[in-house]
């Protein structure tokens, strides 16, 4: 190769914008949040002092943060399983239309460009308890006697917000599982129906097996994407009724500008962190372990 | 790709669960045409008596509806047009310009995926608050550059990937300096890739809520994501005041996905297969 002294300048220079904006955006931070951690630090005073792991013996023994995390497991895995099976039945179902498919695919996909301010307002108004339609749509059923508010009721609340959390994600899991099944060669269909099987055979045999490796990728990342997910759940119900719904991420930011505890909100989010790295390393393990078996 | 006629009911199935789907976007716009007084009823109907312009202009004349779109229009521009830069720069040195400690910096680009935003916020917020960043627009900018630019970078470089090597040695052969190939030769070549980092930055920047309600705080700062939020918090059930707010809002994005949605949805797409 040439030019081998003059590229280290320009690999430099050309990495330099990217290398900086992580750097002092991320990386930074992410050692500060970490080190403020360890602190009692209030608000915005500059007079703190370091008190060990007391941030997190607290968190042992708080029983709000063990309830956000079940909550958000909970909130992440009805997400990722709803995700999971609707962008796949989608994602079949463009695929065999041909290019009407392509047309549909497009409508399906509009959700996931919404901004969740959006999302989370237009679900409010259809769950109004005055004037939204579905409660007129139920009442006028006789399905229900008065008008109920979902949002406020902790036997409806999850529903309740599942349904736009999975609205506005499963999208990406569609078009994902769209592109690999158009992935799969159309000549091992053909060999199948030559050999004589059938539809069912050919989907659980052939189909399936094809979408190992692309279906631990999207959970993979929908896992990263669900986990630390903060806006729906805080524009709609801000964790409640009653922190029924109150989710890791909500718990941390109400601790942090709310009671303005930035070490202990600080050490939840370290815990969060940790918690989600060793999920998603032992994701990759058996991903990489799935990929030696075949 | 083969054509056959697809059947009467996969189409009709097809209909049927587009409009489900856009059940709560259909019901956001036509509802952001009712007359206040019609938004009031026991009787909800779909579509509004008569399509009243009304809510736009009250939006506008009233709740200075503008200056959100304007902040955001900055904000959003800026940030997809700096992180395009950096991160073709940035992908055109991983693929090119071989370096010592690339896959450190590749492996890095991956890990700052994981980090929580909510753990990032509460040191950035701080951070700006020492810098006298606060409530400012560069603020914003910084932090959509520092969340993007590792998706940016990991797209652009396979895109860069699919490129012949020989085309950018030739143009090297020819004398070309590293800048001068990146803009004259691969850049053209990877349109739909420029065109999927930058519709995902713009759509990103747009719609993002977390980091601009906490970093911003004056009113004429606020982007319209922030600015949506306070009308509701202000006018909580002037319910036709606030779709249209929300219809104000999807629009920019709605337009930039329709008019890059083939490239966007191929780029989106090619980076998921590949990972």
């Amino acid at each position: 190769m040439f030019g081998v002294k003059r590229a280290n300048l320009t690999v430099w220079l050309f990495l330099l914008p990217a290398l900086a904006a992580v750097v002092f955006i991320l990386l930074y931070p992410m050692v500060d949040g970490i080190v403020m951690s360890f602190t009692n630090r209030f608000f915005s005073y500059d007079n703190y002092s370091f008190v060990g792991l007391q941030n997190y013996q607290l968190i042992k023994e708080d029983p709000v943060f063990r309830r956000a995390l079940v909550n958000t497991v909970r909130l992440t895995s009805y997400t990722i399983i709803l995700n999971t099976a609707i962008g796949f039945g989608l994602a079949c179902l463009v695929n065999s239309a041909g290019s009407a498919g392509k047309f549909f695919r497009i409508l399906y996909f509009v959700p996931w460009i919404l901004p969740s301010t959006v999302v989370a307002f237009a679900f409010r108004w259809l769950y109004n308890d005055s004037y939204g339609y579905i409660n007129y749509l139920l009442l006028k059923w006789h399905l229900i006697a008065q008008p109920v508010n979902p949002l406020v009721r902790s036997e409806l609340v999850w529903p309740a917000i599942i349904i736009p959390s999975v609205w506005f994600s499963y999208p990406f899991v569609m078009l994902v599982f769209a592109a690999a099944l158009k992935s799969i060669h159309p000549s091992i269909y053909e060999a199948a129906q030559i050999d004589g099987a059938s539809r069912s055979q050919t989907f659980w045999k052939i189909t399936l097996p094809a979408m190992k490796s692309t279906f631990m990728m999207v959970t993979i990342l929908q896992i990263i994407w669900e986990f630390a997910s903060f806006d729906l759940v805080y524009l709609m119900t801000r964790g409640g009724p009653a922190n029924s719904t109150l989710t890791l991420s909500v718990y941390i930011y109400k601790m942090a500008f709310e009671y303005k505890k930035i070490g202990y909100a600080c050490a939840m989010a370290t815990a969060m962190f940790v918690i989600l790295a060793v999920v998603i390393i032992l994701c990759f393990i058996i991903y990489k372990y799935g990929e030696k078996e075949r | 790709m083969r054509d056959r006629p697809i059947s009467l009911t996969k189409l009709i199935l097809m209909v049927v669960v587009a409009l489900v789907i856009w059940i709560p976007i259909l019901v956001t716009f036509f509802t952001s045409f009712k007359m206040r007084s019609e938004i009031a009823t026991l009787v909800p109907a779909l579509l509004p008596e008569t399509f009243c312009l009304d809510n736009y202009e009250r939006l506008f004349r009233v709740m200075n509806f503008d200056v959100y779109l304007r902040n955001s229009l900055i904000v959003a521009s800026v940030t997809s047009i700096i992180s395009l830069l950096a991160s073709s720069l940035a992908a055109y040195s991983l693929v090119w310009l071989k370096f010592r400690n690339q896959n450190i910096f590749q492996g890095f680009t991956l890990v700052v995926y994981l980090f929580p935003q909510i753990l990032l916020v509460i040191p950035l917020y701080l951070m700006c608050y020492h810098l006298n960043l606060l409530d400012t627009a560069f603020a914003l900018i910084l932090t959509y550059l520092a969340f993007i630019l590792p998706f940016g970078i990991w797209m652009l470089k396979n895109y860069f990937q699919s490129i012949s090597r020989d085309l950018v040695d030739a143009a090297r052969v020819d004398g070309c300096k590293d800048w001068q190939c990146l803009l004259r030769v691969v850049l053209p070549v990877c349109l739909p890739g420029l065109a999927t980092v930058m519709t995902y930055s713009f759509i990103m920047a747009w719609n993002e809520f977390m980091f601009a309600n906490i970093l911003i705080s004056s009113n004429s700062s606020r982007t319209v994501a922030v600015g949506v939020q306070a009308l509701i918090g202000n006018h909580g059930t002037d319910f036709s005041l606030l779709t249209a707010a929300a219809i104000m809002m999807i629009i920019p994005t709605l337009i930039f996905f329709v008019l890059i949605q083939k490239w966007f949805i191929e780029g989106l797409t090619l980076g998921g297969v590949q990972e």
